[in-house]
């Protein structure tokens, strides 16, 4: 890292909030924008908080309802991925995520002994919930649950990210727990980002460390956000085909897009899509490395094989 | 006449009174739960405005995604981790 570069990092959305400037007389500044609008997003979008916006709009399932511009925006994002995806990253999945065991935040999930697995509630059909954008009115069907676990983190990166680079006129990355967007001018070479399981692992360690100059770098895994359950270990990636997590070949898998949010739709839909995710990621012409639950790694569309990533 | 001219004395510096209090007075702001017959206001302030105009994020369509330039190898030090979370 230059010296005019400089980080910080504070815990953010239930995982970890990295911003870094490439110039750091701004950085104090970007933090605390990044933390306000991350306390936003939270008020808004959180399945988990009792006073959030998202949890009001559940408890009206079967209503329309008005909504504020920064939850009719989050909701948007939601639908235009499952639209992106075919369904396989659907918005609709919150009581599916509950009976599964995922009913609080994680580190409340992880403490827990064990989860005795409920059936999962009928799957509704993503294109039932209806938005008006510009009248901000929503409805979800009875018996739905929003959630917006799988976009609100990298749209929330993407947004903030380009904020800050035109708010403080810097090159910015953020980072909320390994879902990277970046904005304004990059440092030379770009910003390095290494690849791992864990996004909370150390910066020095195994895994490709590559360079990003533009746009959005996401990573989807089975590994981290795991629990017990009376089933044995489950995960937070659901098929909703299912309503289950996601049985898939791919332990993690990375996707480098215009938008942190285009390339979180892509690596979450990889794992549920399981086998034939490397060709439907390149007829998208993405970059992504998938690795298979044994390790052995697959790379399409242009991301440097694993010889030529550090 | 005279208690005419009192009784609209008194109601108008009551009226005036209440705009005085309305306007010094930190309105508050009801957030209301429950929908009304159609359309239920769960909240009825808007977002503030963005920064530097809309999000980034375009919305997702069904189209394909825009193409993106892929990373690089480098070996300078990373300044983040992605991966699971």
């Amino acid at each position: 890292m230059s010296e005019s570069q400089a980080t910080d990092s504070f815990a953010a959305l239930g995982t970890t909030a990295v911003v870094a400037v490439t110039d750091r007389t701004v950085l104090e500044g970007a933090s605390r924008l990044l933390a306000a609008d991350l306390a936003e997003i939270d008020r808004a979008c959180s399945r988990f908080r009792s006073d959030s916006e998202l949890t009001l709009v559940n408890a009206h399932a079967g209503v329309e309802v008005t909504i504020s511009g920064l939850l009719a925006q989050a909701i948007q994002i939601a639908l235009g991925a499952a639209r992106l995806s075919a369904g396989r990253v659907d918005p609709t999945l919150g009581a599916q995520l509950r009976a599964a065991g995922y009913d609080r935040t994680f580190a409340l999930v992880r403490e827990r002994d064990a989860w005795q697995v409920r059936a999962a509630p009928r799957r509704a059909e993503w294109e039932s919930v209806r938005l008006d954008p510009e009248a901000r009115t929503l409805f979800v069907p009875e018996g739905v649950e929003l959630d917006l676990g799988a976009t609100a983190k990298a749209w929330a990166a993407d947004r903030s990210a380009q904020r800050i680079a035109s708010t403080f006129e810097t090159g910015a990355l953020v980072s909320l727990g390994g879902d990277i967007a970046v904005a304004g001018p990059a440092p030379v070479g770009g910003w390095p980002v290494r690849i791992a399981d864990d996004h909370a692992a150390p910066l020095t360690g195994p895994g490709p460390v590559v360079a990003v100059a533009s746009g959005g770098l996401a990573t989807s895994g089975t590994a981290v956000r795991r629990w017990r359950t009376d089933r044995g270990d489950a995960h937070h990636i659901l098929d909703p085909n299912s309503g289950e997590p996601a049985r898939s070949p791919w332990r993690l898998v990375t996707v480098a897009a215009a938008t942190c949010v285009d390339a979180n739709v892509a690596s979450t839909s990889a794992i549920v899509l399981g086998a034939s995710a490397p060709e439907w990621i390149a007829a998208r012409e993405l970059p992504a490395r998938l690795v298979r639950t044994d390790g052995f790694v697959v790379t399409v569309s242009g991301w440097p094989p694993e010889a030529l990533a550090a | 006449m005279t208690q005419l001219s009192i009784g609209l004395t008194v109601a108008l510096g009551g009226a005036f009174a209440a705009l005085a209090a309305g306007s010094t007075h930190p309105k508050k702001v009801v957030r209301v739960a429950v929908p009304r017959a159609r359309v239920a206001v769960l909240v009825d302030a808007p977002a503030p405005p963005l920064v530097g105009g809309q999000s980034s994020a375009p919305t997702p369509s069904s189209a394909p995604v825009a193409p993106a330039a892929a990373p690089t190898p480098t070996y300078v030090s990373p300044v983040v981790v992605s991966g699971g979370s």
